[in-house]
């Protein structure tokens, strides 16, 4: 079976384009990269489907002469779950818009600051307040099942 | 493609709400390590399937698929017929992505309840300084959603246009769902036909035509195309036979003639209605409650003004 080059490159491009794009902060550019990887892997359907034949309908066309439907289904199902896809990241755009002006990602401040203190060992400010119950536990083991 | 056409429409409706640029970014080295990335991705799948395509040699699993498609699935379109019968779990999954994916949307949009949301022409009130061209809802208007939009937003071509092909689109879609099993067709494309319809009928006439054209919910309209799918789906456990069996029965009505009847109808019955409940849910939520968002918005921007005018005379 030979491969088709072309197509090959084509899907290659899209997935490349849609890599570096998917990498980014800005939500939109991250969406135009789903797009473009969606539409790449559907073209790889296209290249794993053999050469091109007439439509798979029996009665209409020999199956001899048909094009493989198995690919076509999947793409199908594909394509529909591509435009669920980025109608989902549209909308996380336009809320991330309507909440601070702008789509980018936001840096997790709260995340950073916990894998900080987890990397240097220490325990957060917060935990000294809030942990006075649970020092309580630590101390009078005996006692844990009757309270929980 | 019909899909493109959604996703486009989904695209420019909220690219109204989006800033016009693009926002800058610096030119850093984690950039080039992306650019570097997204080639290495891109050569090592070039180099894979051209490796792989050369070295297939065994026999497609589908090479049996044109007579197991007449035999089991009772359908001439074997595309179709893959994705009713032979493969329908895929198709199971894929329309739960389909409304967890529009709830998902709704909740982002909505935020609070995407219910009582629908409002007819008749409650529409018009803002005091457009007069109401008419004086009611009249019979002799070609789409009744027209006289809510201001006169600049208007055109009268689309609305006659709308009006003309709105029930031939929705009337082929129904044929395509029918005929999908032996021609070309199926409920994805039925869906997205009608869905297409809908498009052009809040294009015409905004979001008040939009649901006077579908007064449902939409998300009871997708959960009623899941319950249909499921329910034909589990049907044949009740005659002893397997999850998403099919049978063919082939029966001869007085009038219309001969009928052969697919039972995996109803699974692309369920398929239908969620597509379409899905688009309606699109347009309700980019479309309507974004502009509904951008109406208010306007009005508390005028109100402001109004009073800066005020404290500084």
């Amino acid at each position: 079976m030979s491969a088709n080059v072309a197509l090959i490159l084509a899907a290659s491009a899209m997935i490349g384009c849609g890599i570096y794009l998917l990498l980014e902060r800005s939500l939109t550019r991250v969406l135009v990269g789903l797009v473009m990887m969606s539409n790449g892997v559907n073209v790889l359907f296209l290249v794993a489907s053999g050469p091109a034949g007439r439509a798979p309908i029996v009665g209409r066309n020999d199956p001899s002469e048909m094009s493989d439907p198995l690919p076509q289904a999947l793409v199908l199902t594909a394509i529909v779950i591509s435009l669920a896809t980025s109608a989902f990241v549209l909308a996380m755009a336009y809320r991330s818009w309507q909440l601070t002006g702008h789509d980018d990602v936001q840096d997790d401040v709260e995340d950073r600051t916990i894998r900080r203190l987890a990397e240097t060992d220490q325990a957060s400010d917060s935990f000294d307040l809030s942990s006075g119950a649970a020092e309580e536990d630590f101390e009078l083991p005996e006692e844990e099942g009757s309270r929980g | 493609m019909l899909v493109e056409t959604v996703t486009l429409v989904a695209f420019v409706l909220v690219l109204r709400r989006l800033p016009p640029y693009f926002t800058d970014r610096p030119l850093t080295r984690s950039r080039y390590w992306r650019m570097a990335l997204g080639a290495t991705v891109a050569a090592v799948v070039a180099g894979v399937m051209l490796v792989a395509t050369e070295a297939r040699t065994a026999v497609p699993v589908s090479a049996d698929f044109p007579e197991e498609s007449v035999e089991y699935g009772g359908g001439r379109n074997i595309v179709n017929v893959t994705l009713v019968d032979i493969r329908a779990w895929d198709t199971m999954g894929e329309i739960s992505v389909l409304v967890a994916a529009a709830t998902g949307v709704a909740s982002l949009v909505f935020l609070r309840t995407r219910r009582s949301t629908i409002k007819l022409v008749e409650q529409f009130v018009a803002p005091p300084e457009q007069a109401p061209p008419t004086p009611g809802p009249s019979r002799h208007v070609w789409i009744p959603g027209g006289r809510t939009l201001t006169p600049e937003r208007r055109s009268i071509i689309f609305e006659v246009v709308t009006r003309l092909v709105f029930h031939t689109i929705v009337v082929f879609s129904v044929y395509l769902l029918f005929s999908g099993h032996n021609d070309p067709g199926g409920g994805f494309a039925a869906g997205l036909v009608t869905g297409l319809a809908l498009v052009v009928r809040y294009l015409a006439g905004g979001r008040y035509e939009l649901d006077e054209a579908a007064p449902v919910d939409a998300g009871a309209l997708m959960g009623a195309g899941l319950f249909v799918a499921v329910a034909s789906g589990l049907a044949p456990l009740a005659f002893g036979g397997a999850v998403l069996q099919s049978a063919v029965v082939d029966l001869h009505l007085p009038v219309l003639g001969d009928l052969h009847l697919v039972t995996s109808l109803f699974f692309d019955i369920g398929v239908y209605l969620l597509v379409v409940g899905l688009v309606l849910d699109l347009l309700r939520s980019l479309g309507s409650a974004i502009d509904r968002q951008l109406l208010r918005e306007a009005e508390l921007a005028a109100a402001d003004g109004a009073g800066e005018r005020e404290v500084t005379s």
